[in-house]
Order: structure tokens, then C-alpha cells, then sequence
């Protein structure tokens, strides 16, 4: 936690930010944004005279949309009446309208299941009108509803699915021509990459969509994507080309309210990342000044806390102080741990440079308490988005499977229209044929079923790995440094005052008590941040790390290990070595737990492309066929399979076991020895 | 006698102030230079030339063990003393080899810590308790002679009776590619050039 930062860390934007925009009253030529009184006055006159029931129920459309940003619930209302009357009047473009307009307003009120379940009706509404008299009108439609499906999406965390409906809204807007809703709509879809970690993907289609309204006159819906793409600029360190993206999004802030204070707050990050800190306190101040205005508390958060750091930064400790606590409170009433988790940072090392060590460590253990109940959650978002990355691919390879089979069928049958040609004759024989095809055709499809099946399990457990090794290098790390550190500060401290001898006779024994405990923490904690993820494996390589395995089991199990090494310089690809390393731990415990050994080997041989892996013990044993692989070989036999490598188990019944692994490197896994190699003799 | 001037190296700004109180009353010993980075180590050392660095590994800008390299190379005459969370062999060699002299895990008492800068100042060497234990254990690889796995053992005889790789495969069960693997493993154990001196020196460390 109290790593030297730099000035970069420091600054760093809290996390991305997300506008996502839904479309509202677009499609009926009104303005969004709120509607003058006059207006308002006008289609309340239009809604008491309007002579016939689709003028009446166009009238209150419009008035929902006039109406939606200061009183969503009259805007419903108005909404459901225009339900009703297109009911009546068989009116299926309003009906559809209406459901849309209804999705619409929930999505503004975050209800996102009443916006899913509206997004449905409407979508379904839609397409019989559009079987019925396919009119652009409709499409358009169709594109706006597919728009707001993949809002709900989005908020869900289905991000493969909210592209999916981005897209579809995107290819119906292209061919109409439409391209000030397409400009929303890229918008989102850009947001959406951003989100699964493809920045190149996010820009492409925030590009388009400046391309699409860069005017002149610019689109006042350009905003969010200039803003967000400002911020894609600094998060790459390009602060030229975020000026550039800023400076076309100034007068656009300026003409309207809406993310006035967004606009602010980007600029405020760009000046901290060009060093202007004077500009960056003014623009910050603006930015909260129109944050406040808006009610927008969340936003507020967010600018209070790179407020504070700056001040922070220049040395006003008191100032920075009140705003970082002001944006904790904010952050702890909306619930958004990552910034509240960011703030505490903030705030620890604010009070620990002031020197006040108590607030800073209060700070510290309730950011400590935070992150571990956050770590879960994180860890579980990482592997979902990953998921669905691989979703997304897998669906490709789905459509091109089924491609092929759909290719083999076609095939299958004109082979079989020549056989009812040349057999016609011989009914019999046909008959046969035609049941020998079938169930060839159907035996191939089950072939292919089964190859997707395998292929997706596998994909999952590649993730899962991947994830949790990612995690458990950050929580090693963390628990060295940070807590580690903490608790051997702790122990210098009470030792002084012990030998300072200011201490009560009678206290004594139990001081001696607490300072024998908190050694045995620290051993603990080594134990287990080694289990997680070995600094030596990361620094020297597998070689080294498997060096200290083998002679902690010796210790722990009292069991002589022999470790047989060949040909790890130059290392291998770190992925390979984590998982190697995984696997050795994993089968050692195993002997450890289970087989009463007298002595274990262990033996890694690579040459060049191949590599063979060996442990085995003078144990028990066990009987393969009746016993089953155990819960520890189930994982060594995943990650096995994740490397593309073949595992053999060789055991019986009081003959030992032996397991080996014999395995083809990808020939970029070969390394040239990224530090000076360890010049650990070869192990022979 | 002139206290020994030490510079003191570790992210954690909160254990600096820790040790500099710890020290701070010492008449043996001066802190005259603290560093969070290894940046500012080296800038700290060719500022105040102390005699003594306690130095972590865990820094921010780069790996405590290239300090220590580049440390001990430009300063012949300064003693290092690592000063760490981590009780791993590899670091403790790694670190020895570059240069270190001493190697104290940070849960040390502040009396052991004084003993430790004490003795690496008067040119000895210094080692925790627990460090000297890893130290003495025994290598988990010192074999008498090549160590083999069953399968090696099995196809070391096959070997020596003359089968070729075709025919041990057939008779083990397993593909030619498997043998040949073993039978690579086996000459890279004995440090044979060919299966000739690989029969020879088994036969002479009595494994047919």
C-alpha cells in the first residue's frame, strides 16, 4: 500500500466512466432534452382537442418525451394512456412506440427489469407490424429498441449480448440512413468495448460516430463520445490527442447542460497529466459546481477525490483531507466500493505523510477490511467478462461448425438424390441406403455436438485458471508488502517500548505473549503468500522456485525429496512456469496428504521443444481403475490439459506412484532469460 | 569510535520511521539517509557514503536484488544487509552471490537488528535464525549417483539387453516417441555421449 507513488499513479483517473444514452422522442422529431413551458402548454391544448385516437395517442408520446426529464412519473402516465387508446384503435406503430417509450423511462429510473420486460413487448409488437407492412418507419423502430435492449444489457453485465443488440440496431440504421440515431448507437457500442477491455474496438467505434456528426453544426449527442474518448486518450497517455478531442468538445458543453460537468472533469484530467495544476483545481471546481447543480452525487464522488489528491499533491493537507472525506461519505452512501476503496487509499497516504500514523492506519484496515470482501467480486466480474469474451468467439465458431455440417448435409444429400436415381429400380436397397445416410448424417452431428461441448468446457477452465492466477499474484504481493510490512512495523514498535523498560512487571509475560503471537502471524502469512504465487518463480524462474518447493516439502513432510532439473535456461513462457510449478505443488501435496512415502522424485527435463515432468513416491499407492482420480489429479489433470499435454498415472496398490506429464512447447514459449539468468548449477 | 552511519531502504514509509525511532537513540549508530525507491537509494549512497545499507527487496522501480548488484559493484567497501519478508533459499543465494552481507527477516528483534548492522560493519557476515536454518538443510538434490525413475530403471535394462526402441516400446506399452524420451533423459543423467557409455557407467554405479 505505501509503495513510493508516482506521479502518474497518483493521478491516475479513478476508473472509466460510462455514459451510455438511450434514445427518447428522437423518433418523433421532438427535442430529448426538457421542453420549454410553452411547448408543454401546447400539447396540453393539442392532448384536449385532438379529434382522433392516433393523433391523441402521438400527442401524449410527445408529451412523455417533453416530459421525461423533469417528472418521469407524468411522462409514464401520459405513456400508458397511449397505451390504452392505440389498443383500442388497433394502432400497432404506437402500441409498439409506447412499450418502447415505457422501456425507455425505466432505463432512466435504473429499473432495468421492467426496461427489459418493455424492451420485449415492444420488440415483439414491432415485428408483426413489420411482417405485416415493412415500412422504414418500423425498422427504425425496430433499431431504436434494439438500442435500449442492449442498455439493459449493458447494465446487466451481458456485454457480449448488449453488442449483439448494438450491432443489429447499427446494421438497420445504416440502411436506412439514419445517422443521428447510428451516432447513439455507435456511442454505446464503443462504451460496451471499452468495458470488455478493448480499448482499439472502443475508439474505432467512437471515431465512427464522430465521423458520423462531427458536422458542422456538431451533434449535441457527440458529447459523451468525445468525452469518452478524451478519456481513452489519457488512459493511453496521448494528452495531444485528447486536447485535440476536447477542444471540439468545448462548444458543445457549452450550448448544453447535460455533461457540462463531464466535460469539466475530463479537462481537469488533462491538465493533471500535463503537469497544469492551477487548471486542473479550476477545472475540477467547475466540474463540481455543475455536478451539484445536476444532482449528479455519484460524479461528484468521483471529482472530489482527484480534487483531493491534487491538493494532496500541492500540499494542502487540510483541504484535501475535507474532500477526500466528503467524497468517502459520498462513495459509501451510493455503495461504490472501487471508489471508496480508492478514497481510502487516498487517504491513507495522505495521513501517513502528514505523519499522523493512527487515522492512517484506521484508514488502512478499513480499506484492508474492504478489499477482502471485494476480492471475491472482483474475481468473479474478471473471469465473467473473460467469459464472455470467449462467448463471443465461441458463437463464431458455433455458426461455422454448424456451417460446415449444414455443407456436409447439402453434400450427404445430393449424394443421396444420385442413389435414388441409380437404385430406383431396387426400392429395397434404397430404403437401406437412405437409413444407412441417416444415421451416418445423425452420428455425425453427435461427433460434432461433442467436439463443441469439450471445446467450450475447456475454454472455461482456460479462464478460470488465468483468472485466479492473475488474483493470486496481486494477493501475494499485497500480503508481503503491505500487510507483512505492516505487522513487522508493529512488532518493532511494542519491542522498543519493551526494551525501553517502561513496562509493568506484571504486564510482561503478556507482552512476551502478544510479540511471540505476531512472529507466528508473520511466519503464517509467509506460508501462505508463498502458496499463493512464489516471488522466487516470478524473479528467478522455475527452476530456482522448484528448488524451494522441494526442500520446503523435505521440511514440512520429513520426507527426503530428489529434484532432477534440466535445460530451464533460458525460462519459459511465465504462463507455462506458473502452471508447471502449479502442477509439481499440487502432486506434491498429494504424496504429502495421501501416500506415506519414504522418498519422492522429482524431475524436469526439457529439451528444446519438449518437456517431460516426473514425481513419483514409494508410497501406497492406489488402484487407478477402481479408485478414480482424486479431487488434487482432477486439477493437475485440468491444467494438463490447459498446457496440451499428455498425463500418464502409473500406481498400484503398494508399488508407489508415479505421474508424468510429457508435453510439446509452443516454440514462442522459449524466452531469451529475461534478467541476467540465474546461474543456479544445473541440478546434476 | 565514530557511530556507523547507516542508510536506511524500504518502501513501507511507516517501517522507516519504525527503525530511524528504533535506532535513533543508539550512540553506535547514525541513520543518515532514508530511501523509498532505488532511485533514491543510489542517490542516498553517493550523497552520504554511509558504511552500512539496510536494504528491502520489494521496491517499487526495481528488484532489491539489482540494487544490491549495482550497490556492491560501484561500492566495494559498503556492506549490505537485506532486509526483507521473504525466507526463500533462491533469494538468500541469489543475494549472497551479489554481493551481500547479511540477510535479516524483517520480524527481527531490534536487538537482533543491531547485532546484525554490528557485525556486517566489523566484515563478518550475518544470517536470522531461521535463514541459518534453511541454509544448513540439505540440498533436496545431492544423489551419489544419477537418480532414475522407475520407468528410466526399466528401460535402462531393456537397454542393456540389447531391445531397440521399437521393441521396448512394444513390450512397455508406449509409443517409440516415450522410450526415446526416456532414453534422452537417462544420457542426460549419466552425461553420456552415446548408449555405449551410458551401459558402461551404469554398470559401474552397480544400477543393471
Amino acid at each position: 500500500m505505501t509503495r513510493l507513488f508516482t506521479l502518474r499513479e497518483v493521478l491516475r483517473p479513478v476508473r472509466r466512466n460510462r455514459w451510455l444514452a438511450a434514445l427518447l422522442g428522437g423518433l418523433l422529431g421532438l427535442p430529448a432534452a426538457a421542453a420549454p413551458a410553452t411547448t408543454l402548454d401546447s400539447l396540453r391544448h393539442a392532448w384536449h382537442t385532438a379529434s382522433t385516437d392516433t393523433d391523441r395517442v402521438k400527442t401524449a408520446l410527445r408529451l412523455s418525451a417533453a416530459l421525461a426529464a423533469t417528472d418521469t412519473a407524468a411522462a409514464s402516465q401520459y405513456v400508458r394512456r397511449a397505451l390504452v387508446l392505440s389498443r383500442r384503435a388497433h394502432y400497432g406503430y404506437g402500441l409498439a412506440y409506447s412499450w418502447l417509450q415505457l422501456g425507455t423511462l425505466a432505463l432512466l429510473r435504473h429499473d432495468q427489469a421492467t426496461a427489459a420486460s418493455c424492451g420485449e413487448r415492444a420488440q415483439a409488437v414491432a415485428a408483426a407490424e413489420y411482417r405485416r407492412a415493412p415500412t422504414p418507419r418500423l425498422r427504425r423502430l425496430q433499431a431504436s429498441i434494439a438500442n435500449n435492449q442492449g442498455n439493459v444489457a449493458d447494465f446487466r453485465g451481458q456485454y457480449a449480448a448488449a453488442a449483439d443488440y448494438y450491432l443489429r440496431a447499427a446494421n438497420a440504421l445504416v440502411a436506412l440512413g439514419d445517422t443521428h440515431t447510428l451516432l447513439t448507437v455507435y456511442g454505446n457500442l464503443g462504451t460496451d468495448f471499452q468495458v470488455l477491455s478493448q480499448p482499439a474496438q472502443a475508439a474505432y467505434y467512437w471515431r465512427q460516430a464522430v465521423a458520423l456528426g462531427a458536422g458542422p453544426p456538431p451533434a449535441p449527442e457527440l458529447l459523451p463520445v468525445y468525452l469518452q474518448l478524451g478519456n481513452l486518450h489519457l488512459a493511453q497517455a496521448h494528452p495531444d490527442s485528447a486536447w485535440q478531442v476536447l477542444r471540439a468538445a468545448r462548444p458543445l458543453a457549452i450550448a448544453g447542460q447535460l455533461y457540462r460537468s463531464e466535460y469539466y472533469g475530463t479537462l481537469a484530467q488533462y491538465y493533471l497529466h500535463t503537469g497544469h495544476w492551477p487548471d486542473a483545481r479550476r477545472a475540477f471546481q467547475q466540474a463540481l459546481t455543475y455536478a451539484r447543480q445536476k444532482g449528479a452525487s455519484a460524479y461528484q464522488a468521483e471529482l472530489l477525490l482527484g480534487l483531493g489528491q491534487l491538493e494532496a499533491r500541492l500540499g494542502n493537507a487540510a483541504q484535501a483531507r475535507t474532500q477526500l472525506q466528503q467524497s468517502l461519505a459520498l462513495g459509501e452512501h451510493f455503495a461504490n466500493p472501487p471508489h471508496v476503496l480508492a478514497t481510502l487509499d487516498a487517504l491513507t497516504r495522505l495521513e501517513e505523510a502528514a505523519g499522523a500514523w493512527q487515522p492512517a492506519l484506521r484508514y488502512y484496515q478499513h480499506a484492508q477490511r474492504l478489499r477482502d470482501t471485494l476480492t471475491s467480486t472482483a474475481v468473479r466480474r474478471q473471469v465473467n467478462q473473460l467469459a464472455a469474451r470467449y462467448q463471443a468467439r465461441q458463437q463464431a465458431q458455433q455458426l461455422r461448425a454448424a456451417h460446415q455440417t449444414q455443407v456436409a448435409q447439402l453434400l450427404a444429400l445430393r449424394r443421396q438424390r444420385q442413389l435414388n436415381a441409380a437404385y430406383l429400380a431396387l426400392l429395397g436397397l434404397l430404403l437401406g441406403g437412405g437409413a444407412l445416410g441417416l444415421a451416418l448424417l445423425r452420428h455425425r452431428h453427435r461427433l460434432a455436438r461433442q467436439a463443441q461441448e469439450q471445446e467450450k468446457a475447456l475454454l472455461t477452465t482456460q479462464a478460470l485458471l488465468r483468472g485466479q492466477d492473475e488474483e493470486r499474484r496481486r494477493l501475494a504481493r499485497d500480503l508481503h508488502d503491505g500487510l507483512g510490512g505492516m505487522l513487522a512495523t508493529v512488532k518493532l514498535y511494542l519491542s522498543s517500548s519493551r526494551s525501553r523498560g517502561e513496562l509493568l512487571p506484571a504486564a510482561a509475560p503478556l507482552f512476551e505473549q502478544a510479540i511471540s503471537h505476531l512472529d507466528n502471524s508473520v511466519a503464517e502469512l509467509r506460508r501462505v503468500a508463498r502458496n499463493l504465487m512464489p516471488e522466487a518463480l516470478l524473479t528467478f524462474g522455475l527452476g530456482p522456485a522448484l528448488h524451494d518447493l522441494c526442500q520446503a516439502v523435505q521440511q514440512a513432510g520429513d520426507v527426503p525429496v530428489q529434484l532432477t532439473t534440466h535445460g530451464l535456461t533460458p525460462r519459459l513462457a511465465p504462463a507455462i512456469e506458473v502452471e508447471l510449478y502449479r502442477i509439481v505443488q499440487e502432486l506434491l501435496n498429494n504424496v504429502l496428504r495421501h501416500a506415506r512415502a519414504q522418498q519422492i522424485l522429482v524431475q524436469l527435463m526439457r529439451y528444446e521443444g519438449e518437456l517431460h515432468l516426473v514425481v513419483e513416491d514409494d508410497g501406497r499407492g492406489f488402484d487407478p481403475l477402481t479408485a478414480g482420480l482424486g479431487v488434487g489429479l482432477r486439477s493437475v489433470q485440468a491444467r494438463a490439459q490447459y498446457l496440451g499435454g499428455h498425463l500418464d498415472v502409473q500406481s498400484q496398490p503398494g508399488q508407489g506412484t508415479s505421474v508424468s506429464l510429457l508435453l510439446q512447447l509452443p516454440t514462442l514459449a522459449v524466452f531469451p532469460a529475461a534478467e541476467a539468468a540465474a546461474p543456479f548449477a544445473p541440478s546434476l | 569510535m565514530t557511530p556507523i552511519r547507516v542508510v536506511l531502504v524500504d518502501d513501507h514509509r511507516m517501517l522507516l520511521a519504525g527503525l530511524q525511532m528504533l535506532l535513533q537513540p543508539l550512540d553506535f549508530i547514525t541513520v543518515v539517509g532514508t530511501a523509498t525507491t532505488a532511485a533514491e537509494a543510489y542517490a542516498a549512497v553517493a550523497a552520504r557514503q554511509p558504511d552500512v545499507v539496510l536494504l528491502d527487496i520489494n521496491l517499487p522501480d526495481q528488484s532489491g536484488v539489482d540494487v544490491c548488484r549495482q550497490l556492491a559493484h560501484k561500492y566495494p567497501r559498503l556492506k549490505i544487509l537485506v532486509l526483507t519478508t521473504l525466507q526463500e533459499k533462491s533469494y538468500v543465494t541469489r543475494l549472497m552471490q551479489e554481493g551481500a552481507a547479511g540477510y535479516v527477516l524483517k520480524n527481527a528483534s531490534p536487538e537482533e537488528l543491531t547485532e546484525a548492522i554490528t557485525r556486517v560493519h566489523a566484515g563478518k557476515k550475518y544470517f536470522s535464525d531461521a535463514i541459518q536454518e534453511l541454509l544448513l538443510q540439505p540440498e533436496p538434490t545431492a544423489p551419489a549417483r544419477p537418480v532414475l525413475t522407475r520407468r528410466e530403471r526399466e528401460v535402462l535394462g531393456l537397454i542393456a539387453s540389447g531391445l531397440t526402441s521399437q521393441e521396448m516400446a512394444d513390450k512397455l506399452f508406449v509409443s517409440a516417441l516415450t522410450v526415446e524420451t526416456h532414453r534422452r533423459n537417462l544420457l542426460t543423467k549419466f552425461g553420456a555421449p552415446n548408449t555405449a557409455v551410458l551401459i558402461r557407467l551404469a554398470a559401474a554405479y552397480g544400477l543393471l
